[in-house]
Formats: structure tokens, C-alpha cells, sequence
């Protein structure tokens, strides 16, 4: 998980105790055990883009970049 | 899985080596030349069209340039989203793309004043109404909801057909009215390093893209293309009402018929065929997925 480029975004802003503390909090919220494909991208960008401030900036990134990569904003 | 050997930094130093200003290739009292043609031929075939005296056709000439100069701000909304979008997915990750991606929209953005600059210019100095596809915006909707991959390939079509019209008919050719030609000149410049990023871009996207994703991709980019061919049609029949009013000459069903005909033959090679047949293009869409750039041999074959 730690490859995935969702992810590494967050470790980049966050740090790396932050980014897994944040990780642990919204999965199990969106069903997710680990971030994986598009699809797993697009459900915690949106999820983290209810979250305001910078997580917001952050989710909407994930959630462009999920679209880029094939999944579908249903 | 392209074979690519550059990255966005690259981009970015080309991109600032070939920077021009708005200001500099157009200042904005220029007033245009009338004397000479703005098109080659070899992209617009007009002298074949017998109902016209040769002052006409060169007047024909010069709407069918200040189309073919609305047509790219026509297609450069989109692409300023789309190059908009693929930056904001960069955002918090990779530096380089976020500049390459952003300098990308700023520079279509920038094409299109510049483009909207020339058309008012045109319409003041040419002294008559003229005819141009409008509602660049909900065009830009209908292509950007299709799939991201088609969007870019599309795009990269584009990029390249723009510099292959420069390097290999406007370059070439010292007929041509000097401050069209320079239009044209600093377009490509800039345009090379977008097809480069569109490139980078694709390849992106092309990482664990199925079977399924690249069918979508070509089904959709098919699409587009006879979308494009719909709007030709339009602008072909919009050049015709321009031609007759500063004419001040209406035309029997059957000239007006053949000069709609060969204004849209010259607008689905110069924007379609030229594109789906390029070189560079295909030798991409190969690599993708040969089935599919046969597919797109096919297609132009057709249209052509």
C-alpha cells in the first residue's frame, strides 16, 4: 500500500505517523482494508474531501487522479 | 508501456526556452494583409472550385484561415480543462508534472487570446460579418465526459497534426502572408511540448489499463472524431454565408453545394485525416494496441 500514488500523497503532506493515523481512521469508514485500484482512490478521495482544510485539497487530488485512471464517479 | 525517453522536467525547459508574449506576436492594433493567401493549399483545396474567379477564391482563402484559427480556440477549452484536470491529480505528488501540466493550460489559454485577438482583427479589416462556430463551452462538456483516456488521445492528435500542418505546408511555403504564417510558427512551438506531455500523460493512464478501458478509449475517440466531422460540416456551411456576404453574391443551389463540399473535404483532412494518419501518431497507437491503430487507418481511409 505503501507504493500506491493515494497514499504516497498523503505521506508526502501528512508524514508518514499522520498519513497512517489518518489511513486507519477514513477506511474503515469507506469498507476498505488497503488502497489498491481506482476505484479504492476515487471512495477515499471522496471520503477525505468531507473532511475540509487540507484533507479536502488532498481528496479532490486523489479523486481527479482516480478518474484519470479508469474508475467511475457513480 | 510507451516508449518515451524524456520526463516533465524536460518539458518544462523546452517550454521556457520557446515562451513568447501575446503582445510581441500580435500587438494588438495590427491590422492584417488582404494581399496574400493565409492558407497553403495543400490544406485547403480551393483553387479547384470552378464557380469561383481567382480574387474569390483568395478571399475564401482568407475566411477559410480565420476559421481554421477559430477552430483550435474552439478545441483549446477543452484542452485547457483537461490539461487543468491532470494537474490538479498531480497536486501534493509530483512537482515537475504540476509545473509542466499547469504551464500546459496556461499556454493553451494563451493561444486562444491570442487566436481571438486575430478573428476580431479579421472581422475589422475584412469590413463584413463573419460566421464562426460558437459554444466552444458545451463542446468542451460533451468531450470531457468521455473516457480520460480518449480525451487524450485526442488531444495528442491534435498537438500533432497542429505541427505537422506548420513543419510540412506553412513552414515551407514564402507565398504565404508573413504575420499568419508567424501565428502559426509560435503555436507549434509551444504545441511540441504539449503532444510530448500528452505523452507522458497517456502512458500514465495506459498503467493497468485493461482490456475493457482501452476498447472504451477507441470506441469513444471514434466518436469524437465524427463529432468533430459534424462541427466541420457546420463551420463548411458558415464559411459559404460569410464567402457570400462579403461577395455581396448569392449562389445557385449547386455552386453553393460544391463550395460547402470542398470547404468540408478540406476541413476533414486538415483536422481529421492528417491527424489519424500522422506518423508520429500512429506509430503511439501501435504501440497501444495495433488492432486499434488499424482501426484508425481504417477510419481515415474513409473519411479521406
Amino acid at each position: 500500500m505503501a507504493d500506491d500514488p493515494a497514499v504516497m500523497k498523503l505521506r508526502h503532506m501528512l508524514g508518514p505517523d499522520r498519513a497512517r493515523t489518518v489511513l486507519a481512521e477514513v477506511l474503515p469508514t469507506i469498507n476498505i482494508k488497503e488502497v489498491k485500484t481506482p476505484r479504492d482512490r476515487l471512495k477515499l478521495g471522496k471520503a477525505l474531501m468531507l473532511r475540509g482544510g487540507l484533507l479536502e485539497a488532498l481528496g479532490t487530488a486523489i479523486r481527479t487522479q482516480a478518474l484519470l485512471h479508469g474508475a467511475r464517479d457513480d | 508501456m510507451l516508449q518515451l525517453g524524456y520526463d516533465y522536467a524536460s518539458c518544462i525547459r523546452g517550454s521556457e526556452k520557446v515562451s513568447w508574449k501575446i503582445d510581441v506576436v500580435m500587438p494588438s492594433d495590427t491590422k492584417l494583409d488582404f494581399s496574400r493567401a493565409f492558407l497553403p493549399e495543400g490544406l485547403f483545396s480551393i483553387q479547384k472550385i470552378a464557380c469561383l474567379s481567382p480574387a474569390e477564391r483568395l478571399t475564401l482563402n482568407h475566411i477559410s484561415g480565420n476559421s481554421y484559427l477559430n477552430l483550435f480556440a474552439f478545441v483549446e477549452e477543452y484542452i485547457t480543462a483537461m490539461a487543468v484536470r491532470h494537474a490538479q491529480a498531480e497536486l501534493f505528488g509530483d512537482h515537475d508534472a504540476v509545473r509542466a501540466l499547469v504551464r500546459f493550460a496556461e499556454e493553451e489559454a494563451k493561444h486562444q487570446q491570442l487566436f481571438w485577438r486575430y478573428c476580431k482583427a479579421f472581422e475589422r479589416d475584412f469590413g463584413h460579418k463573419c460566421h464562426l462556430l460558437d459554444a466552444a463551452a458545451d463542446v468542451a462538456g460533451v468531450i470531457l465526459g468521455k473516457s480520460p483516456l480518449a480525451v487524450t488521445t485526442v488531444t495528442l492528435h491534435l498537438e500533432l497534426m497542429t505541427q505537422a500542418h506548420y513543419t510540412e505546408s506553412v513552414r515551407v511555403n514564402q507565398d504565404l502572408d508573413p504575420l499568419f504564417s508567424s501565428l502559426l510558427r509560435h503555436h507549434w512551438m509551444e504545441e511540441s511540448q504539449h503532444a510530448r506531455i500528452d505523452l507522458l500523460e497517456l502512458d500514465k493512464m495506459l498503467d493497468g489499463a485493461d482490456e475493457e478501458a482501452l476498447k472504451i478509449c477507441f470506441d469513444d475517440y471514434l466518436e469524437l472524431i465524427d463529432a468533430f466531422d459534424g462541427l466541420l460540416m457546420a463551420q463548411a456551411k458558415l464559411d459559404l454565408q460569410t464567402l457570400s456576404g462579403a461577395l455581396g453574391r448569392s449562389f445557385s443551389e449547386d455552386d453553393g453545394a460544391a463550395i460547402v463540399a470542398s470547404q468540408h473535404q478540406s476541413y476533414r483532412y486538415t483536422f481529421l485525416v492528417s491527424g489519424m494518419m500522422n506518423k508520429t501518431f500512429l506509430e503511439y497507437m501501435t504501440q497501444i494496441s495495433p488492432a486499434e491503430a488499424a482501426r484508425i487507418k481504417e477510419k481515415a481511409a474513409r473519411l479521406g
